[in-house]
């Protein structure tokens, strides 16, 4: 009890002789912990009702029907987790190739544009891409894209009709604003790399190819997947975008060529509609799954990123 | 000589880097140039200073959604310029340990948090209880804003040489001083670009301001009152059926775009010229 109170003393002691300027950008800094916590917690407050009324059933749940009062996550969870993953495989596809060639191929003169032309579109508002998917991209899927995988319709992934408006759409755009992303990631870990390390490589007669195989690749596999990480959690939050072309039917479908719909694009589309209580509170603990999903993805990169020796 | 298997990977390498970065690349300039062919039939006076007009005409401008816009930002700015300010001076001149390390962390937690959380969040502190407002808009924007604004104030703190605040030290000046006057003195430019590349960020922001602002076409009277924004008008005219309002959403895109291309360009021009010397 003594030595409690003797603690409380001597930590008011400190902040009476703290400097000024300390104390009132400390002051600051705990204000943002409260609002954090208030963030948290009044999300977490205003999801319980359907977490009491459904339990674990909120997440496994298929069926979503807002006039019945009956609230199933999954439709959701499926459609985010099929955009974003699809869309993170072929952002680090695109994203290797093209940070090579800005880095290895293009000749130096052009690469700060092209690495400040990459960085300005990460810039561009998610709305004016979903804009651009209703006109250019939905038309593309169904006139384009689902005549050619017409052969391959056999292929679960690939079968059925469709509108434009699918997760195929929700995919493209989601690479779309992913992918420089995660470029501008690989491209500042390649350039990272000792160019000692290179010329060694080099000397030993290897092809460009070999020395981005042998050297730069190892050594920049964890920078790159830091940033990765940190792209497909982008992916995975997007709203606007995805809202705008992905059809907005919550249905569990294999096919991307069907209407889906994601966590983001849900609470965005029934929010303002919603009048029973527990409707909102499913809305809002579909945020709850969004936030720790986030999160979860977050901490994984902030880990990978503290071990990064090279950067 | 036969081109080896190793030199045809590499070949092979290189022309799969060059598809690559042109499938990224071309899609990317049809966004900027479908937005400003579409864009400038409509980017005009009328589309800047009315208000939205019936269908029967040309549909009238934006001014309500601009006025919203600066409403809400204004807003954001209110909240996330002090908090965002002086938690990243905090950071960059004081903290320590343990403490600095949680605090940079729930700073990363802030910024990767997606965006229509913040408006999940402001309508579960303001908008129960104002209603849904301006307000509720500028402050889930500020929640945004707020981890680029301490992280780039932190960074720009950081730039300060050793030599400078040592030289401040020396002479006998208190910290607070020092920190305020010299070090915020000599990273203000800095520090500016980081406000300014904030709310280029959050101009463009539209999930949030959907479950928060309500949209409509009234000019906002004040801050409690529902309001509409640039980027919610572009949402909710593309999914109009409307050829005319397909024409005010492109032209308010192209606006858009500007305004955050501006803003960003000109900060890194600024900055840049700033380097040199």
């Amino acid at each position: 009890m003594v030595s409690v109170l003797g603690k409380i003393i001597r930590a008011l002691k400190k902040i009476l002789r703290m400097d000024p300027l300390e104390g009132l950008s400390l002051f600051f800094s705990v204000i943002l912990i409260v609002v954090v916590l208030l963030f948290m917690g009044s999300m977490v407050l205003y999801s319980l009702p359907v977490f009491e009324k459904f339990g674990i059933k909120f997440i496994v749940g298929t069926e979503w029907n807002p006039r019945k009062d009956i609230f199933g996550a999954l439709p959701f969870v499926w459609g985010t987790f099929i955009t974003s993953t699809i869309a993170i495989v072929f952002a680090v596809a695109i994203s290797y190739g093209a940070a090579y060639f800005i880095v290895e191929i293009a000749p130096p003169k052009l690469r700060e544009f092209l690495s400040s032309v990459i960085e300005l579109i990460v810039a561009i508002p998610s709305v004016i891409i979903g804009l651009w998917g209703i006109f250019y991209v939905v038309p593309l899927v169904r006139d384009f894209l689902r005549p050619l995988f017409l052969p391959l319709s056999f292929i679960p992934f690939l079968s059925g009709e469709t509108s434009g408006y699918s997760l195929m759409a929700a995919i493209i755009v989601l690479t779309l604003m992913i992918t420089p992303i995660s470029t501008s990631f690989v491209k500042n870990a390649l350039e990272s790399v000792p160019i000692e390390l290179k010329e060694a490589a080099y000397a030993l007669g290897a092809t460009r190819y070999e020395v981005f195989k042998i050297v730069s690749k190892p050594l920049t596999r964890r920078a790159a997947l830091a940033g990765i990480i940190l792209a497909y959690g982008r992916a995975v939050g997007e709203t606007m975008a995805v809202v705008m072309v992905v059809g907005n039917t919550p249905n569990i479908s294999l096919s991307l060529f069907n209407p889906g719909y994601t966590l983001a694009a849900v609470i965005a589309n029934e929010f303002l509609e919603a009048t029973s209580v527990l409707h909102i509170s499913a809305l809002i603990a579909l945020g709850v799954i969004l936030f720790a999903w986030s999160l979860a993805v977050n901490a994984l990169a902030i880990l990978i990123m503290k071990r990064v020796r090279i950067s | 000589m036969r081109p080896s298997l190793r030199s045809l990977t590499d070949k092979f390498y290189t022309a799969f880097a060059i598809f690559a970065f042109l499938i990224l690349i071309i899609p990317l300039l049809h966004i900027i140039l479908s937005i400003i062919i579409n864009g400038i039939k409509r980017l005009d006076l009328e589309l800047i200073t009315s208000p939205p007009k019936s269908l029967l005409g040309s549909g009238g401008g934006i001014l309500h959604a601009i006025v919203g816009t600066a409403m809400v930002v204004f807003i954001a700015m209110l909240i996330s310029l002090p908090l965002g300010f002086f938690v990243g001076l905090y950071l960059a001149e004081f903290a320590k340990g343990k403490f600095a390390h949680f605090l940079r962390t729930l700073i990363s937690v802030l910024a990767g948090i997606p965006s229509i959380i913040a408006g999940v969040f402001a309508y579960t502190v303001i908008v129960v209880v104002y209603g849904f407002s301006a307000l509720a808009g500028g402050f889930a924007l500020g929640i945004i804003a707020i981890p680029y604004v301490a992280r780039s104030t932190e960074e720009a703190l950081g730039s300060v040489p050793m030599e400078i605040k040592e030289a401040g030290f020396s002479l006998g000046i208190e910290r607070w001083k020092v920190v305020l006057f010299i070090d915020v003195g000599y990273a203000k430019s800095r520090i500016i670009a980081g406000f300014l590349l904030a709310l280029a960020r959050v101009i463009g922001e539209t999930a949030p301001l959907l479950i928060t602002i309500l949209g409509g076409i009234n000019i906002p009277s004040n801050i409690f009152s529902p309001a509409n924004a640039i980027p919610l008008v572009i949402y909710q005219y593309a999914l109009s059926p409307f050829r005319i309002w397909h024409n005010i959403a492109w032209s308010a895109a192209l606006l858009l775009m500007i305004i955050v291309l501006v803003i960003n360009l000109g900060v890194r021009y600024y900055l840049k010229i700033k380097a040199i010397y």
